[in-house]
């Protein structure tokens, strides 16, 4: 194993090489950068904390607990659609499912850009939403909270990242050894009971990695909240893009995208920790 | 290993027994396969049954719908009396032990043991001490706390096994338990589930393909053909008075004789061979039907001296022979190109004598050579012999 293991650093040169350059370094870079100042629009390289208590702020203070509430409230949504879909897909269908699982994957083909400017038709005041409860009657003007706010930043963001949920959870189902449930049943447990004691302890890995990829993306999304959140719904991800963008407040932005990274990190390892199942290979 | 004279019923005495476990006319498909045509049997109460054939025979799908994990598409099973689909979960009395052993990965040995109890809503402390009391029998209990992905195959099986038995049921069903297994763990796992099954007084029943399985640990054997049963038995029956060559062939080795029936006696006929006339036992034949005389290798002896000419005797030339370690499988060439295959044991006096091209006189008991209907597909050449 010894010479194993001498023997392959050679190979992982690139890896750690590439690893290094893109990753390690402007993440130090950042760190580093987190604790100037800017003057004149230019990086000092003075040490400062001044950047981190400005975050405790109420202003930045309710924009972080914002974003971390609604990747949170997104990831439960997509998990408590994505959950029942995959299931359905992997353990029910049996002929359309090439078919199904294409047409959950398409959207993914067309920009995120664009799946957003087509909930602002639906979601607008003379949108498909708007009209369709207008004609049925059950309302007489048009809803205003379906646009421009954390309503509609979530019903995006959920409808954009559920594939990314269903996917992983559809590949644990999928290869769930059937023989197990005929096993619990010929034990004497109903499906139900099947359900709880097997299969969603067993699918637990997959709903792991769903809501990782889940909550990852909406924690640190941009457009969505930009095009549909409106003024009053700031995520980080914008107020980020504002720092580097528009008020040139490097230091500032580095303080903000590393503690948007610390946040995610930590859930990451909450939700690799429930995904672990012991007794699994 | 005596063969019984007089009336013999091919077809054994299961029929006429008591039925705990009771198939009626039962069939079964798979889009066009007919995977279970028209089975009716009758397994008995505490009996250790095999349900022996080759892949795709149907013993498994049988097995399945003994145990409700598929239901017939016609006919019924039921199970002292009640038909099991009409069975609440916890109520059957079937449960199964499967080929791959279905242990749930994410519990531990206990948990995997405990299942079926908790099932059953019973106190967790008396759930304890039947876990541990059942894992005492399989001896697993030093591995109570490990998760099965860390035991070894036998190990596994072992679980499987106490998963199924701490429930007490009625009737466990095995499907080919011990297929996943080396040589030597599976004699020994064969010889573990004779006692379990005797000491239990539970219902096996026990799926295979293999025919040594089979005869070894079975009190009844029913023989799969195609979906249909081929035969029912003791291994014993089974094994000396095969209902047809497929039966025959399918349990062991055998030599064929074809001839036409010359004669009945009680509990026999005369048959004329292409190597002479043979007395044979066996079901009841008609003077001219055409019939194959088998025999099973251990059960044709090789004479002393050159008289070829006596009652069921041949001349045979030495063809090939096969040492085996403990016997010889020695393949003989008779007259007309009849091949009759002996096992010969290696410390015989005779075995000195076996060497290829050598002529022998060999003597095919008439009450070791049985008689089968010839096959109804055989071609004209191959039955006018």
């Amino acid at each position: 194993m010894r010479t194993g293991r001498s023997g392959s650093v050679p190979l992982l040169t690139p890896a750690t090489a590439w690893f290094g350059l893109f990753f390690a370094l402007p993440i130090a870079a950042m760190v580093v950068v987190s604790f100037w100042m800017v003057t004149d629009y230019k990086l000092v390289p003075t040490f400062t904390l001044a950047n981190y208590t400005k975050l405790a702020q109420p202003l930045y203070l309710s924009i972080i607990v914002r974003t971390f509430a609604i990747a949170t409230i997104v990831t439960i949504l997509a998990a408590l659609i994505g959950y029942p879909v995959a299931y359905y897909l992997a353990r029910r269908l049996k002929r359309m499912r090439v078919f199904v699982l294409t047409l959950i994957v398409l959207p993914l083909w067309t920009s995120y850009l664009v799946r957003s400017f087509a909930w602002m038709l639906v979601l607008g005041t003379s949108g498909a939403l708007n009209w369709f409860l207008q004609g049925i009657g059950v309302t007489d003007e048009p809803v205003r909270w379906f646009l421009y706010s954390e309503f509609a930043v979530i019903v995006a963001l959920v409808h954009i990242y559920l594939p990314f949920f269903i996917l992983p959870v559809f590949a644990v189902l999928d290869k769930l050894d059937h023989r197990l449930l005929e096993a619990s049943s010929d034990l004497g447990a109903g499906p139900w009971t099947t359900f709880w004691t097997v299969t969603l302890p067993l699918s637990r890995p997959g709903i792991s990695t769903g809501c990782l990829l889940v909550f990852i993306p909406a924690a640190g999304s941009y457009v969505s909240p930009e095009l549909l959140g409106g003024p009053s719904v700031l995520m980080i991800g914008s107020v980020i893009a504002q720092q580097f963008g528009l008020v040139f407040e490097y230091a500032f932005g580095s303080a903000l995208a590393l503690t948007l990274m610390l946040g995610i990190l930590v859930v990451a390892l909450g939700l690799l920790r429930i995904g672990r199942v012991q007794g699994l290979k | 290993m005596t063969i019984v004279t007089g009336k013999i019923e091919p077809m054994g005495t299961m029929a006429a027994e008591h039925g705990l476990i009771e198939i009626d006319r039962v069939r079964k498909s798979f889009g066009a396969h007919a995977a279970i045509d028209d089975v009716s049997l009758a397994l008995g109460e505490g009996h250790f049954v095999t349900l022996l054939g080759p892949s795709g025979c149907g013993k498994t799908t049988l097995l399945r719908m003994i145990g409700g994990l598929e239901t017939p598409d016609s006919g019924s099973i039921r199970i002292a009396g009640t038909p099991v689909a009409s069975f609440s979960p916890i109520d059957r009395p079937t449960r199964m032990v499967f080929q791959s052993y279905a242990l749930f990965p994410h519990m531990t040995v206990e948990k995997n043991v405990a299942y079926g109890l908790q099932r059953r809503r019973m106190p967790d402390a008396e759930i304890k001490t039947k876990v541990a009391a059942q894992l005492e029998v399989v001896g697993l209990s030093e591995k109570a706390k490990s998760y099965p992905s860390e035991l070894s195959g036998g190990q596994q099986q072992r679980v499987a096994l106490a998963r199924a038995l701490v429930t007490k049921p009625r009737v466990l069903l095995l499907d080919e338990p011990l297929a996943a297994l080396d040589l030597k763990l599976r004699q020994r796992m064969q010889a573990e589930l004779k006692s379990l099954q005797r000491s239990a007084a539970i219902t096996f029943v026990y799926v295979t393909h293999d025919q040594h399985e089979a005869l070894g640990l079975s009190d009844r054997v029913v023989v799969m053909e195609k979906g249909r049963v081929a035969q029912r038995g003791t291994p014993a029956e089974i094994y000396h008075r095969p209902a047809n060559r497929y039966v025959a062939e399918f349990v062991g080795d055998i030599s064929v004789l074809d001839g036409t029936v010359r004669g009945t006696a009680d509990g026999g006929a005369r048959i004329e061979t292409a190597a002479g006339l043979f007395m044979a036992s066996g079901p009841a034949v008609r003077p001219g039907d055409k019939v194959h005389a088998i025999i099973r290798p251990e059960s044709v002896r090789v004479a002393s001296g050159d008289d070829g000419t006596g009652a069921n005797r041949l001349r045979a030339t030495v063809g090939s022979a096969t040492f085996r370690g403990a016997d010889m499988l020695v393949e003989f060439r008779g007259p007309a190109d009849i091949r009759i295959q002996t096992s010969i044991a290696s410390t015989a006096p005779e075995a000195a004598a076996i060497t290829p091209g050598h002529t022998v006189t060999l003597e095919l008991p008439a009450t070791a050579l049985w008689i089968i209907p010839a096959d109804r597909n055989a071609n004209a050449s191959e039955s006018s012999l």
